[in-house]
């Protein structure tokens, strides 16, 4: 036990159950805003825009939504690679991938929400 | 009459594996790991397979039989039904027939140092541990490291370097010690990349274990014990 090991599983273990929750909390939401709540006609694109555009819970709601979706679809599918024991080169490039894919997603996503956020229709 | 598909191997003669098939008598309360001595002292004394003790206490005699992996001297034929198939445990390499290589399976073991290191200077006598402590430990020490839960798990199937449910199992006996002073240290090892953090909770390991002992809750706790160690910034440190 004296060799110097890496901790990132544990980390990265404790981040998908937390982001599995925090999921799951958008999940019940979502359903209940767009089955239960919403019960006047369908709900459209000016329905979603009016819904972002209105309380600030909101925006926090979706802002959060994305990058936790994104953390835990991408950190989900390491995990599964990771089973394989990767070698060093064929791990760093998937991460460094990951990562870029990660941060692109989050960052489009969190910019067409704020495009809609006060875009009103 | 019960009926053995015994797998067959010999890698140095470089022939296919094949499964054989060998007709027994019917005996009461006869075990499986009496049927392959009846086979071996009868039939075919060509037959390799390990045994020791004969009473579910060395774990020498685990192997796949039918759909599980089991202790043979542990498994009476009539329980299993007429024709059985015999497997060698998986994820190792076969010696022959029904033994195989435990060295990768001792080396994991070995990893989690399995053996008390106390935190200070050894105490003159006798290590003092009252009856609630020992209990503590009571259930994890009954492991007899018969590597049936090593067999039955996937994640040993893949990457070779996890420690293994028989390991992190024996790991949480020595973290759970009260003698034991290495707690942080152990749990950061634990903890590593190759560690409880890499069991997905299959349960196959707690579903085959012939002493009805519980990997996958031991390696639940120690997910909890690492977690609580990280957060107050214990990890690895020692008491």
């Amino acid at each position: 036990m004296a060799e110097k090991v890496s901790n990132q599983s544990l980390v990265t273990w404790f981040l998908q159950r937390l982001s599995g929750l925090f999921l799951a909390f958008f999940l019940f939401t979502h359903i209940n805003v767009h089955h239960f709540l919403h019960r006047e006609g369908l709900i459209d694109f000016a329905v979603v825009v009016e819904r972002l555009s209105g309380s600030f819970w909101w925006k926090v709601y979706y802002l959060l939504f994305v990058p936790f979706c994104v953390f835990h679809a991408l950190n989900g599918i390491w995990a599964i690679l990771a089973d394989y024991r990767p070698s060093g080169g064929f791990s760093l490039t998937v991460k460094a991938l990951f990562w870029v894919i990660g941060v692109a997603m989050t960052v489009v996503g969190a910019m067409t929400l704020t495009n809609l956020f006060g875009a009103g229709v | 009459m019960p009926t053995f598909k015994v797998f067959r191997y010999n890698p140095k003669t470089g022939d296919q594996a094949y499964f054989q098939t060998y007709q027994l008598p019917e005996i009461k309360g006869m075990t499986v790991l009496e049927g392959l001595y009846y086979i071996l002292e009868n039939i075919d004394p060509t037959l390799a397979f390990r045994s020791s003790c004969r009473q579910g206490v060395c774990g020498s005699c685990a192997m796949h039989i039918g759909e599980k992996y089991r202790l043979a001297c542990e498994t009476q034929i009539a329980d299993i039904g007429d024709s059985v198939s015999i497997r060698p445990l998986a994820h190792m390499k076969i010696i022959r027939d029904l033994v195989v290589d435990l060295d990768p399976f001792f080396a994991q073991y070995e990893k989690i140092k399995p053996y008390l290191i106390p935190s200070g200077e050894p105490p003159t006598r006798e290590f003092k541990q009252s009856p609630a402590q020992r209990a503590k430990i009571d259930f994890h020490v009954d492991c007899i490291l018969c590597a049936c839960c090593y067999g039955s798990c996937p994640v040993v199937a893949t990457d070779e370097k996890y420690l293994g449910p028989h390991a992190l199992l024996k790991a949480l006996r020595f973290v759970d010690d009260s003698r034991d002073g290495a707690t942080n240290e152990r749990l950061a090892y634990l903890a590593s990349d190759f560690g409880v953090f890499r069991c997905h909770t299959i349960f196959n390991c707690q579903q085959v274990c012939p002493k009805d002992l519980d990997p996958t809750g031991a390696i639940g706790k120690l997910k909890m014990k690492a977690l609580w160690a990280k957060f107050t910034g214990k990890l690895g440190k020692n008491e």
